[in-house]
């Protein structure tokens, strides 16, 4: 007989060896007798079911997941940190320009002869003449019709 | 070890709340192996059967005991052999008591058939139940040397040594089959 033989026998012999599968009557059992509450679902390969273990109870957490107290807690506190940054960005515009003029280096005088420059203009923005022309018109006209119908 | 992104921790603590989704994950993934590591022990697959069924039942009270150090699989397989050990043990004592003379932890003394159906099985039925368990799990299940460590309680130099006498003990076993073997094909022609 050759030397090497029942080496290889050997290693053929585990790796040819039966293995052997649970039979379907024995997770029955066992879940009959380990006294766990019934998940409505049994593994794969025993007898009436399909499903994977765990599957809906992990899709279930994950739904559940933002739902945690602390969750919720983590959340409040990123908005209400948003919210305060926001705030502090807009902080420079509650200042008056004279403040603001200050806290960018312009003299505040420049500033202020700046806002009386403007303030005119604003003014007669908004008062159109011609608008102010056509409303009058038309209040002459009014008149005139009144007084037509008086006669009449 | 087997670990399905979390899913052995997110089943321990299944189990450990009492939930049946645990256990049966737990079953699913180490059951066959179980069994498989339990017939090699005790050479009875009905034996095999029931040291399984066994475990698993008694799995949501011991899970308490497993505390994350080693892989659920390897203290699954530590649980196990310990629990066909003992089931031979008890066999013996039992037989002894009732005045059979049974020498050492063999699955005879179960008072059931052995199932000698492959070579497997004759050749490790030559080892005793502790090296039986051993050799099968190194070659037949590829369970890494640091985790037999884990499983036998055994320093490495020990488990080597113990490994590599028993690997002499099964070719042993199949040169002297090989030869009988070839002395009954020459018989026949």
């Amino acid at each position: 007989m050759k030397k090497g033989k029942p080496k290889r026998m050997f290693s053929d012999l585990f790796r040819d060896a039966e293995r052997l599968t649970p039979p379907p009557g024995l997770w029955d059992r066992i879940e009959a007798n380990a006294g766990l509450r019934p998940s409505g679902q049994s593994p794969a390969g025993t007898a009436g079911h399909s499903d994977g273990p765990g599957r809906h109870e992990r899709k279930a957490r994950l739904l559940a997941f933002p739902q945690r107290p602390w969750m919720r807690a983590a959340a409040s506190v990123a908005l209400a940190a948003g919210v305060l940054a926001f705030g502090v960005s807009l902080r420079p515009l509650w200042h008056k320009p004279a403040q603001s003029a200050e806290m960018a280096g312009i003299p505040a005088d420049n500033v202020r002869a700046d806002a009386a420059r403007a303030e005119p203009a604003e003014k007669m923005d908004l008062v159109d003449p011609d608008l102010l022309g056509w409303h009058a018109d038309l209040g002459e006209v009014d008149m005139e019709a009144d007084e037509a119908e008086e006669v009449l | 070890m087997v670990n399905w992104f979390g899913s052995e921790k997110q089943s321990i603590e299944q189990l450990r709340e009492g939930r049946l989704e645990g256990l049966q994950w737990i079953y699913e993934t180490f059951s066959q192996r179980i069994l498989n590591q339990c017939f090699r022990i005790l050479l009875s697959r009905e034996q095999a059967e029931d040291v399984v069924q066994d475990l698993f039942v008694k799995l949501p009270a011991i899970i308490s005991e497993f505390r994350g150090e080693s892989a659920l699989g390897t203290w699954l397989y530590r649980v196990a052999h310990n629990m066909c050990l003992n089931r031979l043990q008890q066999a013996k004592n039992r037989n002894k008591l009732e005045g059979e003379n049974v020498d050492s932890l063999s699955p005879r003394a179960l008072g059931v058939s052995v199932e000698i159906t492959d070579l497997l099985a004759k050749a490790l039925a030559v080892l005793d139940a502790d090296t039986r368990s051993l050799l099968w799990l190194k070659e037949g299940e590829g369970v890494p040397l640091k985790e037999l460590m884990d499983i036998f309680d055994l320093p490495e130099g020990t488990l080597k040594s113990k490994l590599s006498r028993a690997r002499e003990r099964v070719k042993e076993y199949l040169e002297k089959e090989a030869v009988y073997e070839k002395g009954k094909a020459e018989a026949n022609v």
